[in-house]
Parts: C-alpha cells; structure tokens; sequence
C-alpha cells in the first residue's frame, strides 16, 4: 500500500475547518500534514482540533511538509498564493474561483504548465451523483435532446467566515456570481457545455459604484454550446428551491442541488412521476456534502498519481470566470419594486 | 442641513430598518456608510448593505475605544442597534450599555446629528389616543420596553453632558420587506398554525412601512432646530391588529386567525401550561423512580407510592387537549393545528387600544407618511413572493 500523498492545508477560514479538514478523514489517498495561515494561533488551533502535525504562518513550509497544496484563501490572493506554491513544486487543487481576473488565471495555469504540476479547481458540484447521472442521461439522450433548463440557487444562512473577504468587491471579485454561482455555471459547463458569450443576459441587485459590484441576487439566461437555453436564479439572501429542472424531449427531470434525489415527471398523455435516491455500486450511504468533497480530493490525488486528469483543470476553471467576466461587464438591473427610492419632503 | 455627500455611522445595519436605511442613503443621497456589525460573518443582512457600499465595520458596541474609532469623521450616526438574543443580562448590555457607548462616542466626535430609535411599547399601559407628552405610569412586563426606555435616557444624557443634537424616534410596529417580528413571523406562524388575535384583534398596531419610519429618519438627520427632540412615528392609517394580521392571513392564502378575549388567552396558556407539565410529569418521575438512593428513601414512606398509584389512575382519564380555544368558532374546535399566541408579557401591547398621534413629528421634523396599510402590504407582499414565503398571487 502506497502511503498517502501529503497535503499543505493554505488557509484556515470556515471552508477548512468545515468543508476540507472533516472531508480528509474518509479517504487513504491524501492526508493533510501541515495547517498555514497568517494567523499563527488559528492555524494552531485547526491543527490541534484535527490532529495535524505541523503548522506554520510561512507559506515556504508548505514544501517542507507537503507535494501538495489546497488553496482556501480570499480570491484575491489566490494568484499570488497559487503561483508561489507551484514554483516550490506543489500540486494545486484551488478552491473556486480559480481567480478573480482572467490575467491571474493565465498566470496559474502557466505556471502549472510550465512546473508540470496538477492545478485542480474545487467545482465540487461535479461529484454529485445527480451530476453524472444527468450527464448521462443528457449524452444517451434517455428521454430525447435536452431542451431547456431552469436552476435555482439560493441559500440566507450564516456562514462563519473567519475574514469579511465576501463583504469586500475587491477581495471577493464580486458577489453571489463569483462566489456561489461559479459552482451553478460549472455544473451547467459539465452538462450542456459553456454558454455562447452574446447569448448572456444578466441582472442584478447592486450595479458598480466607488465600491465594486457585490450583488446579493441575480438571474442569467443563456443558451449553451451544445443549444440548450436556460436561466439560473442566484441568492446568497434567500432560500431557494435548489435544484435543476431540465426540460427534455419526452420527460421532466428534477434533481436538487444538494441530494441524491431525481424526479422524472412524463409529459401530458402519459403523466407519471417517479421519484427516487441514486445509490452508487458498493455505496449505501447517502452522499453528502462532505462525501462530494472526500471524492473530489481522491480525483486531486488520482491526478497526482498520473491515473487521470483532474475533473476541473486550470482550463476549465478558467472558462466559468470568462462567462462570469463578461456578466460583470453587461449588468443589468433586477425589477425589485421593494428597493424604489424614499419620497422624503423638505424638512419642516 | 443636507446629507448629500457626508459620511454616516450606521449601528444594526445588518438589520431590518438599518438595512433599508443604508439602501437609501447611499443610492439617494450618494453618502459614505460605515455599518458596524459584531463579527465577520457573512449573513443575508451584511451582504445586503455590503452590496450598497456600506464599509463594514467589525467591533463591539460596548467598546468605548473602537465606537470612537468607528465615528471618528462621520457627520451623522444613526442608532438602530438594539440587543435581540432574548437573553435578558446580554440584551440589557447591548441596548442600554451600547446606547450609552455609542452615544458618548458620537458625542466625543461632535457629529452633526444622532438619530436613536426607540419604540411606542415604552409608553406601556396609555389613554385611547397619546402623543410624546404622555407620562407613562404603567409598563409592560417586558425587558424590552425598560432597556428601551434606559436607552431613550443615555441618548438624552448625552446632550447634557456633550451638547449633541440628539432625536429620538419612537417607532410604532414597522413592518416590510426583510421585517423579522412584523413580517417574517406572522408568515411563519400562519403557516405553522393558527394565530391568536388577542382581544379579538381589537387593538390598535400603529403599523407603519419600512420606508415611512426611514423617511423620518432622514428628515431627522436633517432637523435644525435646537435641543433634542422626541417624536412619534406610525403610518397613516390608523390600523388595527385584526387588520394587520388579515393582510397577512390573505397573503399566506390560510384561514388561521382565531378571536380570542384576554381572559381566554389566559385560560389557554395555563391550560397548556398544565399539559406542558402533565407530559413531563412522568419521564421526570420515572427517572426519579430509577434513581437508588430515590428509591431507598421512598420505600419507607408509604405515602410516596400510594400517590404514585393515584397519580397513575388519574393520568389514564384527563388526556390534554393543548391548544383548542374555549369559544374559537366551531369549525377550528376540529383543527388541530396548534394555536399560537404571543408571549403574555405582550398582551398588553397587543390588547393596548391607544392611537399614538403624530402631530408633532408632522410638525418638528415635516413628516409625511406616504404608505397606508393597503400601499405597505402590496409591496410587502411581492417582496414575500420573491423571498419564496408565499406562493405566488
């Protein structure tokens, strides 16, 4: 038995702590040997709590222990930080987004290229089971073309961000596009191909001020590559449905966003629903979060070994933040009657 | 006095009144926000005025030192932070003990205006109709309105000690599109069960939209006049609960008001109070009957278990019937769904009938409230339809 690949954990935030470091212990593959972060006692404490051997606020000790690093820092760091780590060798899987501007992706996938290391982007929807059940039901053509597609994205909990990085436009890159809906655009990437860049028609909630663009709400329509047309509705303030519904030739599929669950409703003439949990061979276990993101460290370590090529390279990554780019560049505004100016008389 | 281009500190802007307040004074009047929030964490309310511009500002509004630093070269502060943990010590601290650090910190930086909103429920027991004039005599059990009032006296300190020109608001109930009491809750409650009406909804609410008590706010900000001043600030109508709950109950597409009297409120509530108890009754009693040294001391006192038999009898012939009004109409005698009722430490604002004038803040500050009930609801209520709390119309 090979010993696992070791693993440079580079920022200590909420993501680390509850998405990553949890999702490590479930797999032999990879394993994480020391905790960086530029706050000494926080990247301490994460060590202490999941049982790491070293932690360091030197992003140079990422060599010292590791040949390879996941990268969950602010996105406007993640070139520099990204770039720093391939040059010492490391293979890279990047949290989402790759970065924030296109040069800083051309950077990190140059010098992936140029070191011959693996850059992974964390897309992490791509290991759903729903996912590739729907790929493959769209491929097949199982119920004819895919011809439509509505996504629904939305979610008002709290999530303990350790830096006010999504608060800021020029730390974030922008709002809930950049920073939730980049998984919403990859996934449709995975099933229908990228959008064709004038068919994009985005709104929002905020446009640019002194402030940059930091929309909490917004909807995209668009039509693929592959010619299928869709709208995506985006929140980081609400609670929405969260599933893909996916209009075929011959039948309705629903899959949620978060779940292993598929609907299939038959049109007209044949109404029937079928409702059900797509298990894998040798899997009971319902996938959740923290299941998604154990595989998708196996696929990160996979590529490492040579065995395959990484399910979101630099490329693909890249791609998500061109559509995203050209969105910021065309904002249009949401109609919310609710957010009309304030009639205010001229004081008494 | 304009508030075109100026700097403004804003507390509790990751709230309700705050958040709009932000929305509208960096979009209408282009000024420089600075919201203090408690921590870093990204929330629906800190996205929304980060989206406005608004600088987030981390600190602890206990903080003498990091208030002054957060006022420091602001013209305006405006104070909509009050505490809502519901732990009464914790909530104290933040209302009263933060008011009083907020305001010494504004006035230590001489700011131009401090605008502090309060609310009518420290009135307390009032006449049919009332203005700022009225003297309270009886308060609410409540913490709130207390903390509220003590807040309402470190503003007014304030001005004593310092000279800052101090207003404070007294809000009626503000309702609107991200409202947590007004609006949130009573769609949550009417979909989760049938709401009581105390006083069958005779009480007056004193409703007014979110963007009316915004409105006062500015033309507060702006105000000339010397000395603090103390205003009342409600919608135009006059609205009752019944009204007000209906407007809701007609949004949701449920039938879930329920008339209740206060005295059959208060029957309710020690109804379900007993079978609260009757059904903790006996896993506590069981435990204790486990409990060794339990069982040794009651097995030499014959009374014990001869009570527990009674008990036993008694139990198998009183099952509780939680939640069914004593005169709710018949057709919801059959509907199990369960009732809710406000905390009766409220009963008496909801059962309150007194009209709040606002005269005089037509008056001092040129007050005009633009949203009747009907104008407030329909907007409300397309915003509840994008937020996915009702179905669509």
């Amino acid at each position: 038995m090979t010993s696992p690949i070791r693993l440079a954990i580079i920022g200590c935030g909420a993501m680390s702590e509850l998405g990553h470091l949890p999702a490590l212990r479930n797999t032999d593959a990879i394993a994480a040997t020391v905790l960086i972060d530029t706050d000494g006692a926080r990247a301490s404490a994460l060590a202490a709590k999941f049982g790491i051997a070293h932690h360091s606020t030197d992003l140079a000790d990422a060599a010292r222990y590791a040949e390879a690093a996941c990268v969950v820092v602010p996105h406007h760091v993640h070139a520099d930080v990204a770039t720093r780590l391939i040059d010492a060798g490391l293979h890279i899987l990047i949290e989402k987004p790759l970065a924030i501007r296109l040069e800083d992706c051309d950077a990190i996938i140059a010098a992936a290229e140029r070191r011959r290391v693996v850059l992974a982007v964390a897309m992490v929807r791509r290991f759903a089971r729903t996912t590739r059940l729907l790929k493959n039901l769209i491929e097949q053509r199982t119920f004819g073309a895919a011809r439509t597609f509505r996504l629904v994205s939305g979610v008002s909990g709290t999530w303990p961000t350790k830096s006010a990085y999504a608060l800021d436009a020029a730390q974030s890159g922008g709002g809930v596009l950049m920073v939730n809906g980049v998984h919403d655009l990859d996934l449709l990437a995975a099933l229908f191909d990228h959008p064709v860049p004038e068919s994009l028609v985005f709104c929002a909630d905020a446009d640019f001020g002194r402030h940059g663009l930091l929309e909490s709400d917004a909807t995209l329509r668009m039509t693929t590559l592959s010619g299928t047309t869709g709208e995506v509705e985006l929140s980081r303030t609400r609670d929405l449905a969260n599933g893909l519904t996916i209009e075929f030739e011959r039948a309705h599929v629903h899959a949620p966003l978060f779940g292993d669950e598929l609907t299939v409703t038959l049109p007209e003439g044949a109404p029937m629903r079928w409702s059900g949990r797509i298990d894998e061979p040798g899997s009971t276990n319902r996938q959740d979060f923290n299941a998604m993101l154990t595989t998708q460290l196996d696929d990160f370590a996979a590529a490492i070994s040579g065995k395959k090529r990484p399910e979101v390279d630099g490329r693909e990554g890249r791609r998500v933040i061109e559509t995203v780019t050209r969105c910021y560049a065309d904002v249009r505004p949401l109609d919310l009657p609710w957010r009309q100016p304030v009639a205010v008389p001229e004081a008494a | 006095m304009t508030l075109h281009g100026k700097t403004a500190f804003v507390t509790g802007g990751t709230g309700f009144i705050g958040g709009r307040l932000i929305e509208v004074l960096t979009a209408q009047y282009g000024m420089r926000v600075r919201a203090l929030v408690r921590n870093n964490h990204a929330t629906p309310g800190s996205y929304r005025i980060a989206g406005c511009g608004a600088e987030i500002f981390q600190g602890d509004i206990c903080d003498p030192q990091r208030m002054k630093q957060g006022i420091a070269g602001c013209d305006f502060v405006f104070h909509c932070a009050f505490g809502n943990s519901g732990d009464t010590k914790r909530d104290q601290l933040t209302t009263v003990g933060g008011t009083q650090t907020v305001a010494g910190a504004a006035g230590a930086n001489s700011v131009q205006h401090f605008v502090n909103l309060s609310t009518m429920v420290v009135f307390g027991d009032a006449p049919e109709t009332a203005d700022e004039s009225f003297i309270p005599n009886k308060l609410w059990k409540w913490p709130y309105p207390h903390q509220k009032r003590e807040a309402e006296a470190a503003v007014a300190a304030e001005y004593v000690r310092s000279g800052l020109p101090v207003t404070t608001l007294r809000l009626g109930t503000v309702y609107g599109p991200w409202g947590a009491a007004f609006t949130y809750g009573p769609l949550a409650a009417l979909k989760r069960g049938r709401v009581v009406l105390v006083e069958n909804g005779a009480g007056i609410s004193n409703a007014v939209y979110v963007d009316d008590v915004v409105q006062a706010i500015v033309l507060a900000a702006r105000r000339k006049g010397p000395g603090p001043e103390l205003c009342l600030i409600r919608g135009p109508d006059q609205v009752t609960w019944r009204q007000f709950y209906e407007a809701y109950e007609t949004m949701a597409g449920t039938d879930s008001l329920v008339d209740m009297t206060l005295d059959e409120v208060r029957a309710d509530a020690r109804r379900n109070a007993r079978a609260a108890l009757r059904d903790a009754l006996p896993g506590a009693l069981g435990a204790l009957k486990r409990d060794p040294e339990f069982k040794k001391i009651a097995s030499q006192l014959p009374f014990v278990s001869e009570g527990w038999k009674a008990y036993r009898r008694r139990r198998g012939v009183s099952p509780s019937v939680m939640g069914v009004a004593a005169r709710a109409p018949a057709e919801a005698q059959t509907d199990m769904r369960p009732l809710i009722a406000v905390p009766e430490m409220m009963w008496g604002a909801y059962a309150s009938r007194t009209e709040f004038r606002i005269d005089h803040a037509r008056e001092v500050l040129g007050y005009q409230p633009m949203f009747d009930l009907a104008r407030g609801m329909a907007i409300t209520r397309a915003w509840a339809e994008w937020a996915g709390l009702i179905g669509p119309a």
